[in-house]
């Protein structure tokens, strides 16, 4: 078989907190294959977060390896990184912490976007910002991250990836701060890209979001994937204790409303 | 008799820039022993609206402009802050998201907890109560000499629980309760919420923009658009026959569907500014009449008892009267 786009082995990493070591991975196992959207699920304090940092390169492991491409990135050069950097992007869950308050959305669109001939980076921008709603992209150039709504900060962080076109994109929950009404439009947003044949990592707690957005469901708990598959098997027939108690915690909503 | 109504309440922030109309007209009525679910997304005004009800409102800057709040038959409306001490805890007791910003953080739980028993029931074996309340909460009685920082969100909140559960409320607010919670978590705190409330016949004012968690907890719900409540009725009922075309939106984008194009269902725009004319959710309608722009629609009986949605276009039925 093919090497997958992302591959992880065999991670491991403890923190050193307040005199006390903290497992956050004991020894996890992942991939994710070129266009394959995978969830990764699991409450808080079950290292999730820090297994998408790792993936992408922001953390470096105790243990085990990641592989873009099949290529170690602990093994690489820093030019060679820094493509793998750039082939990864991420969206993070606040937004308003994701953007420099004092650069402009034109200019944080025209970093993004250092490779592209300086002359067509407006141009360029303007389209991204089309292209995640972000209207009229014109004015919004000159908008500062401060009198963006939140929805239009989450929006712009997508646009933002989109611009160093990657192959992956690592999101760390980037629907939990959003209103439900709002929830769909991301979802669309981030369905398009996929379109473009990017891949997704996508952090969630929420199982609905999971169940409609990804190919594949992993589950973590106590720094450990202890299940992972197809997301309607996963889901819908869960094998592990932890999938069904996360599953079964979820309000029901569907107890009133007929489909 | 209510334990609390609210009718036609109108709410207003004056700041540097003037002033920002945050809740217009909303009423809403919890009996004795109630489970009332107050849904909105960020802006609608839920919160604004519960600190109201509870005297919270920041001293200067808040202001009701219309509109009158009733709890125990005894209008509140305008009441001194001297008086609103004596009501806080009872009858209406309140939690909120963050329980570790609620707690204080240099006192241990169980003289948090001794405290709000002292306030309202002078004399009495305190210590005793402090154990009873914890027991209340599921938390082991050891949890009293412990602080704040040493416990996990779950167990804050069922300190915080406690806390307000000592001053014998006849009813609680509860401001987004599980948010800030993990879904085990949040599952273990509403099962709890449930049981206080068989055990103590408690009425519960639960502030949510979780459409689960309300259809989980609460007999009766309350939607909040853009400061208005634009509809109300049994949870069951209007859950499963939405009036108003923003409660139908928001229950489709809640249970995350696909429309017959392969696109997740969801609510074109964002959440407006509360105060201007018409109804608030013209400009994101799918359904909107040239009437819905001009005249704020009043409420019309919808399906079930109780249920009534402001809408023109109820049960696609256009609707006359006066706005």
């Amino acid at each position: 078989m093919s090497e997958p786009l992302l591959r992880l082995a065999g991670i491991a990493k403890t923190f050193y907190r307040g005199g006390e070591h903290v497992t956050a991975v004991v020894d996890a196992d992942l991939h994710v294959e070129a266009g394959e959207s995978v969830a990764l699920v699991g409450e808080s304090g079950s290292g999730k977060s820090t297994l998408a940092r790792i993936a992408l390169g922001l953390m470096v492991p105790d243990k085990g390896k990641v592989f873009l491409d099949g290529r170690c990135l602990a093994e690489m050069t820093p030019a060679v990184f820094a493509e793998a950097r750039t082939a990864m992007q991420p969206i993070f869950q606040d937004p308003g912490q994701s953007f420099n308050p004092r650069r402009s959305v034109g200019e944080a669109l025209a970093q993004a976007l250092w490779r592209a001939p300086r002359e067509t980076r407006r141009e360029r921008s303007i389209d991204l910002l089309n292209r995640v709603g972000l209207r009229p992209a014109e004015t919004m150039l000159a908008r500062y991250p401060h009198e963006l709504s939140g929805g239009q900060k989450q929006r712009l962080a997508v646009a933002r990836a989109a611009a160093m076109a990657p192959r992956l994109i690592v999101a760390d929950e980037p629907l939990s701060g959003a209103d439900v009404s709002i929830r769909g439009q991301m979802l669309n947003l981030l369905s398009e890209l996929r379109k473009d044949g990017i891949a997704f990592l996508m952090i969630t707690h929420d199982i609905s979001v999971a169940r409609a957005f990804a190919d594949r469901v992993a589950v973590m708990h106590r720094g450990l994937i202890v299940e992972s598959g197809p997301a309607a098997a996963v889901l819908e027939r869960p094998g592990h204790d932890y999938t069904r108690r996360l599953i079964d915690a979820v309000p029901r909503l569907d107890r009133y409303v007929s489909a | 008799m209510s334990l609390l109504t609210v009718d036609r309440l109108s709410l207003a922030y004056d700041g540097p820039r003037g002033r920002t109309v945050a809740i217009e007209e909303a009423s809403l009525v919890v009996g004795e022993g109630e489970a009332v679910g107050l849904v909105g997304e960020s802006g609608s005004g839920k919160s604004s609206l519960a600190r109201a009800l509870l005297g919270l409102l920041p001293r200067g800057i808040g202001r009701i402009t219309g509109g009158t709040i009733t709890i125990a038959g005894r209008d509140v409306t305008h009441l001194a802050r001297r008086d609103w001490e004596k009501l806080r805890g009872r009858p209406m007791a309140m939690v909120f998201q963050d329980p570790l910003s609620s707690l204080n953080p240099v006192m241990k739980i169980g003289t948090q907890i001794g405290e709000s028993v002292r306030r309202h029931d002078r004399g009495g074996d305190v210590a005793k109560r402090v154990e009873e309340l914890l027991g209340l909460v599921k938390l082991p009685s050891a949890v009293a000499g412990s602080y704040p920082h040493e416990l996990s969100g779950g167990m804050r909140q069922r300190a915080l629980l406690a806390i307000a559960l000592g001053c014998r409320p006849a009813m609680l607010v509860a401001d987004e309760p599980t948010t800030a919670l993990d879904v085990t978590t949040q599952a273990e705190i509403l099962a709890l919420l449930r049981e206080l409330r068989a055990k103590l016949g408690m009425a519960l004012l639960l502030i949510s923009h979780d459409l689960g968690v309300v259809a989980d907890a609460c007999d009766r719900v309350v939607i909040m658009y853009a400061g208005r409540t634009v509809e109300w009725g049994a949870t069951s009922d209007t859950f499963a026959r939405p009036g108003h075309p923003y409660a139908s939106a928001l229950l489709a984008a809640g249970r995350v569907m696909r429309n017959e194009q392969g696109l997740f269902v969801t609510v074109e725009g964002e959440v407006g500014a509360a105060g201007g004319t018409g109804c608030p959710f013209a400009p994101r309608c799918p359904k909107v009449m040239p009437r819905c722009r001009t005249d704020m629609p009043p409420a019309f009986a919808a399906g079930g008892p109780d249920h009534a949605a402001c809408c023109w276009l109820l049960d696609g039925q256009v609707r006359s009267g006066a706005p």
